[in-house]
């Protein structure tokens, strides 16, 4: 049922993406778009949220599309802090069938995904981190799209996330 | 658009150079190869133009005064261009005075999300080495006003979060950085390499200010610093970095970079908790709020005891009310009253300070002290003669035990 066309850049930037006072800003999108034209024709975007509590605390937007049509998930995760180096963070994307929408718990990744990889790497001031994958669902019902942080060396980790739901 | 068929992708080794350029290189072809295409929808721009896009606000800076009871304050102000209103840093130099770096330390943080002051009180900065302490910055009552001016400053302007202050101090800046919290509520304060105090006056001040102290070699009074804080109750962290000299923060002489990136990261760590992150109805905002109502407040200790204790005052007139059992309901309505009025009293008492005597100790007892009160309200609202005569007695216990340590 699956299609993924992954696209994925790893790499450093000396700006920041924030206004929040954070130590990361995640801008993740869902949009669709016409393979033959490249052209976009809607898209849902999502900022940073934290973690405990589950779930985070802003409204996750939910994004209505139609079985089999192409679209493109592409996130930019930015450390936005400008001194210190955090060891061995891991930031993981990832697709995967939800039980509803505005699901607090996630869902289990061993099964019901639909693309997932990671990045492992040292995060130095600024630097950033990002991908473009583009995917289709070809089942109805709802899925959660989402990027989170880990060993970031803080108390909470950061995530953002997007409901699809696949009419 | 511009994808290539790659599943995932992960670094061999974390954050090795060679897996960013080799990725980077990818994508960078990709993007070539993105065809132009006419028409009326918006094209998807190749992946690295999202990536590269400075799209963050810009941090706009400015030299700003503004009036004192002791003069005219000047300061370096950093904020970034949004309408949305942050959280404030304020920052007090050490004896180098207003530097380059400081305006640059007020740059970076303002870049994480926050509206920095960093203040200039160049004329008052005492020469290396000669501060006079913590204990000497609370008696200093003209640069402590023009501290408290830019905490109000601060907080009065339309593009700060007025409950979300906190403030960041480097050596005699440091002790001047403690001072401040201790006179005023703020939701954090890092002290860097200043003088380690244990006074337990000025400690007991900071009442929930959290506190973070970066301390720079072996500092003898370390240990009297971490015991004070504790027995005050007082939240603290205290990161300490051993084989540097003090200032090894400022560029120059005793830089050291790999200490000084770390503690940057625990102070943006820091205020991020208890700052940015500061819960609007948490302890610190509670005290903030108790601490203006305090400004407004003519009570003093000893006016709160007497109104309270005197033969006349309000508990004496509720022991010679429960010498008997009351004969109805406008005597117990008088007895609740009085032990309202006690209980009140217990808070108000809370939140002053001991003339002597620990801070810790002092609230533990006013909160005793106040929760007997409540029992006796309790009692007289159940009509219970036995209960409200028990709860009298456990605030004469209270009482005494306060005044073994506080009088």
């Amino acid at each position: 049922m699956k299609r993924c066309f992954v696209l994925a850049l790893l790499g450093l930037a000396t700006w920041a993406l924030t206004v929040h006072a954070e130590h990361a800003a995640i801008a993740l999108k869902v949009f669709r778009v016409e393979t033959e034209s490249g052209r976009t024709t809607e898209e849902v975007g999502a900022g940073a949220d934290q973690e405990p509590p589950a779930g985070g605390v802003q409204l996750r937007p939910l994004f209505k599309v139609k079985a089999g049509e192409p679209l493109v998930l592409q996130f930019i995760y930015t450390n936005t802090y400008p001194h210190g180096v955090t060891k061995a963070v891991r930031i993981r994307y990832f697709i995967v069938r939800a039980e509803k929408v505005k699901q607090k718990t996630l869902p289990p990744l061993d099964e019901g995904v639909v693309t997932q990889g990671q990045f492992h790497l040292n995060f130095k001031p600024k630097c950033r981190v990002g991908a473009r994958v583009a995917f289709t669902l070809r089942d109805p019902g709802v899925y959660l799209v989402r990027v989170d942080s880990f060993n970031t060396n803080s108390d909470h980790e950061h995530f953002s996330a997007i409901d699809l739901q696949v009419e | 658009m511009n994808i290539s068929r790659r599943s995932t992708c992960k670094s061999s080794e974390p954050g090795t150079a060679a897996a960013r350029v080799v990725l980077l290189l990818v994508a960078l072809v990709c993007a070539s190869a993105a065809p132009a295409q006419p028409g009326k929808a918006p094209r998807v721009p190749p992946f690295l133009e999202d990536f590269r896009a400075r799209n963050e606000p810009a941090i706009l800076t400015t030299e700003v005064a503004f009036p004192s009871a002791a003069g005219k304050v000047r300061g370096y102000l950093a904020r970034q261009d949004t309408k949305e209103s942050l959280p404030a840093v304020l920052l007090i130099h050490d004896e180098t005075g207003l530097s380059d770096w400081m305006k640059q330390s007020a740059r970076e943080l303002c870049s994480i999300g926050y509206v920095v002051l960093a203040v200039d009180l160049g004329k008052r900065v005492p020469a290396l080495g000669k501060a006079p302490g913590p204990a000497a910055a609370l008696a200093d009552e003209r640069t402590l006003a023009e501290l408290s001016a830019a905490v109000r400053w601060l907080r009065r302007r339309p593009d700060v979060l007025p409950e979300r202050v906190g403030v960041v101090g480097w050596s005699w800046g440091a002790d001047q950085a403690l001072a401040l919290a201790a006179a005023t509520p703020l939701q954090a304060c890092v002290v860097c390499h200043g003088s380690l105090t244990d006074d337990a006056a000025l400690l007991g001040g900071l009442r929930t200010t959290p506190v973070l102290a970066i301390v720079a070699g072996k500092d003898p009074a370390l240990a009297a610093f971490r015991k004070a804080l504790e027995a005050a109750r007082m939240l603290h962290k205290v990161r300490l970095f051993a084989g540097v000299a003090p200032d090894f923060m400022r560029p120059g002489k005793p830089y050291a970079a790999a200490e000084a990136e770390e503690a940057w990261v625990a102070i943006y760590n820091f205020l991020g908790k208890y700052v940015e992150d500061a819960p609007e109805n948490g302890p610190v905002f509670r005290a903030l709020v108790k601490g203006l109502a305090q400004e407004k407040a003519v009570a003093t200790v000893a006016d709160i005891m007497r109104a309270v204790n005197e033969p006349v005052g309000v508990r004496g007139t509720l022991i010679r009310a429960l010498e008997k059992q009351p004969a109805g309901l406008q005597e117990w309505e008088s007895i609740r009253a009085n032990a309202a009025l006690v209980a009140e009293a217990g808070a108000l008492l809370e939140s002053r300070q001991p003339r002597k005597g620990g801070h810790g100790h002092w609230v533990d007892q006013a909160r005793a002290f106040t929760a007997a009160a409540h029992r006796v309200v309790d009692a007289a609202d159940r009509r219970d003669y036995l209960s409200a005569r028990r709860a009298l007695g456990e605030l004469a216990e209270r009482c005494t035990a306060c005044h073994k340590q506080h009088r």
